[in-house]
């Protein structure tokens, strides 16, 4: 046996992880080799000092830190399911028939809110705004191929909402188990399946959300507050996803006089927390609401830069549902 | 692992998937040491350390309901928290420079670096710590592969299959690059140190009276 092959087995034979026949080969060289002894002895002292090592001693706050940040993150999780309750309670005395369509109205904050997240939002916003040909909201393809959607643009908010007509036929069905996914086929399916809505619901859909905007300091990550892109939908089914599921079944539940509203917010844990705080103590005009927090699912097919662009994009994505007083 | 308890691991998990706070606690207790010595190791400092360590704890509580148990807990959170270092390190590796000067970050804050050791006679206990810090060093300027090979041998006491599984690699991989890491890290103590690894280690063993010879 050589001297090189011999070095390269030196660290399985000190653990010893060599076949038997290995390691008497092994041995036998070391055996008539003084070098080889030599490096072995070195190697040996290498894992040795490695040893020696103080053990690195946890910060005294840690466990308290993470599980503090933890639990906080369940509240969250669990105050929607409260949310939740208190609306299909509501309901059961509501006074039905002032005839406003519900609507779901989806705000997008800023430019690059919710980065490739979502499907509808793939094209820039300012393109959405002043392109004509916006007619195809660049939802996912097979809603593209299997409906068609003729969208067009409020006519007296031609720079800041667009309303799609009705799409006939079956929504696509999900098949991604992963929540931004969902989130994003979500976002589609309820683009595929609007409504043109009356000019009034588009006018206070977004002179709410701006409102709110405007209330609660809402930013987009890169500060500002433009809320110019308001997408407005009108839900009018299910969709085929769990937790959305139980959304649109709340959100059927109100559709006769109740203006709905979703905003999709891109805000970090604590901001997403305490807005929801506020919105709870002072939600001034705002009758209940309802909210998801998704985190988004690392993708671990996309290339590293992209990883790390969409890390720095997205904290967290918050998925409010808000039911106005009239 | 739970050893504070009479709960298996799998109970636990269990229990964390219906979001009980409790058993939350106890896996967080059970892994909080490995995971943060681990981040230690691989980012050098403390501040780091912390940061990535609770980021890993709750990207892996997120997830836990995916864990479907083909590893131990320890494994997995182990390999959430090399690649949430080597993410870091990535954005870190544009701008990061090493001054031979510059102080080095300890668990007690700064102690000036040493590139060659002069003192005579040293006491046990002062080499104990210069030699921690040298392997600091010598870790930090491994590559990020070496690196974390190391950190999971022989900080982490993982088996070969163990950390075949955190590192998503077959045995023979494991063997072959733990021999280079080894070796590597081996030529970073004797040029740091300038001694090599057998005279460091009876120092310590001695309390430096070999120093001098």
């Amino acid at each position: 046996m050589r001297c090189n092959s011999t070095k390269k087995q030196l660290s399985a034979f000190i653990d010893e992880m060599l076949e038997p026949v290995e390691k008497r080969n092994v041995q036998e060289h070391l055996d008539r080799c003084k070098e080889c002894s030599y490096e072995l002895t070195e190697l040996k002292n290498t894992i040795a000092i490695l040893g020696t090592m103080e053990e690195i001693s946890l910060p005294s706050n840690f466990h308290h830190n993470v599980l503090a940040a933890w639990s906080t993150e369940i509240k969250n999780s669990n105050k929607y399911a409260n949310i939740k309750m208190g609306v299909q309670r509501r309901k059961n005395w509501l006074n039905v028939g002032i005839g406003i369509a519900a609507v779901a109205a989806t705000i997008f904050v800023g430019n690059n809110m919710l980065g490739g997240n979502l499907a509808v939002p793939r094209q820039k916003p300012s393109t959405m705004l002043s392109s004509s040909e916006s007619a195809s909201f660049g939802a996912s393809p097979s809603i593209d191929e299997g409906l068609s959607v003729p969208a067009q643009i409020a006519e007296d908010k031609p720079e800041s909402a667009k309303v799609s007509e009705k799409a006939s036929g079956k929504m696509a069905e999900l098949d991604s188990p992963q929540q931004p996914a969902k989130l994003e086929q979500y976002a589609s399916d309820q683009i595929a399946i609007s409504s043109a809505l009356p000019e009034k619901a588009t006018v206070r859909i977004e002179n709410t959300a701006r409102s709110i905007m405007e209330k609660f300091s809402l930013q987009a990550k890169d500060g500002t507050t433009n809320i110019s892109n308001v997408e407005v939908i009108l839900e009018n089914d299910t969709v085929n996803s769990n937790k959305m599921e139980e959304i649109s079944l709340q959100y059927k539940a109100s559709i006769i006089d109740e203006l709905e509203q979703e905003i999709i917010i891109k805000l970090n844990q604590n901001d997403a927390a305490q807005l929801v705080d506020t919105l709870l103590t002072d939600g001034n005009n705002i009758r209940s609401f309802s909210y998801v927090i998704n985190y988004p699912v690392a993708n671990t097919t996309r290339s590293a830069d992209e990883k790390e662009n969409s890390e720095t994009a997205i904290n967290s994505i918050i998925l409010l549902r808000f039911i106005l007083k009239s | 692992m739970l050893e504070q308890n009479s709960y298996d691991e799998k109970t636990i998990i269990d229990l964390c998937k219906n979001d009980d706070l409790n058993a939350f606690d106890l896996l967080l207790k059970a892994n909080e040491q490995s995971v943060y010595a681990t981040c230690y190791h691989f980012m050098g400092n403390a501040e780091d350390a912390e940061d990535l360590a609770q980021e890993t704890f709750l990207k892996a509580f997120r997830a836990i309901k995916m864990f479907r148990g083909d590893s131990s807990f320890k494994t997995w959170v182990l390999h959430i928290a090399a690649n949430t270092c080597r993410d870091e390190l990535r954005k870190k590796k544009k701008t990061k420079l090493v001054s031979l000067d510059a102080p080095v970050q300890t668990q007690n804050g700064e102690i000036a670096r040493q590139l060659c050791d002069n003192l005579e006679g040293p006491e046990q206990e002062l080499e104990k710590k210069e030699t921690q810090l040298i392997v600091q060093q010598a870790i930090s300027e491994l590559n990020y592969e070496y690196k974390e090979i190391l950190i999971l041998r022989e900080f982490q006491g993982l088996s070969y299959s163990e950390i075949a599984k955190v590192l998503n690699c077959n045995e023979g991989t494991v063997k072959s690059r733990l021999s280079r890491a080894r070796n590597a890290l081996k030529k970073n103590i004797t040029s740091i140190k300038g001694t090599n690894p057998s005279k460091i280690m009876s120092n310590i063993m001695k309390g430096g009276s070999e120093y001098e010879m």
